[in-house]
């Protein structure tokens, strides 16, 4: 479930900030890999090669086994 | 207030659990918003430096970048629009002031929640037949295992 909703007063209240951002860094490191969609069905049956895609976020897998 | 606790089926190779996201310029002089972008598909990743949201949650609020960052993931690096967001918990509190990098359409999860925002807190995933996923905010500390 997902998408805009009105939001009833009180129903959230404020608690805090986040860590402050580095932009002097500018930088970020984000770990996070997916598989493509073409290729869940093979990953899940331990069957695929490799599922690799560009970008920013990127999911590269080799079977070795 | 009570802590945030949620049990799953079974142990979990993943903790997703349900946020909401705000526009800090809907937010009223009381604290209070208008609206919200809910979502149950959140992942909490302690690997990522950053909060990552999805450019469904940018469209919806029609939200302007607030600067470009780097991003380096697995595969190598690219340039992104970051986005001012506050994001409210699965414990109904909000964390003002995210800067939150646009994930694109490709992102699995409508956020992922960074160390920006788990730092902040004590957080707690136990194993036990079910995995158990806790945390409270703000931090207490003398949490031992």
């Amino acid at each position: 479930m997902k998408g805009l909703m009105k939001t009833n007063p009180g129903e959230y209240r404020i608690a805090g900030e986040a860590a402050k951002f580095d932009w002097a860094n500018k930088t970020a490191r984000v770990p996070y890999c997916r598989i493509m969609p073409q290729y869940r069905e093979a990953f899940n049956q331990g069957t695929y090669e490799k599922a690799e895609m560009p970008g920013h976020i990127y999911a590269k897998f080799q079977k070795t086994v | 207030m009570r802590n945030f606790r949620k049990q799953y089926n079974g142990i979990r190779k993943e903790i997703v659990t349900e946020v909401a996201v705000f526009d800090p310029k809907d937010e009223q002089p009381n604290g209070d918003f208008s609206q919200h972008f809910f979502t149950d598909n959140a992942a909490w990743d302690t690997g990522s430096e950053a909060t990552l949201i999805s450019q469904e949650i940018v469209d919806a609020f029609g939200l302007k970048p607030v600067g470009k960052g780097g991003m380096f993931g697995i595969g190598g690096g690219q340039t992104g629009d970051l986005y001012r967001i506050h994001l409210g918990l699965p414990d109904k509190k909000i964390i003002k002031n995210i800067i939150a990098f646009n994930g694109g359409d490709d992102l699995d999860y409508d956020v992922l929640i960074g160390m920006d925002v788990i730092s902040k807190m004590d957080f707690l995933i136990t194993n036990k037949d079910n995995t158990v996923f806790s945390f409270r905010h703000p931090s207490e500390g003398g949490v031992e295992l």
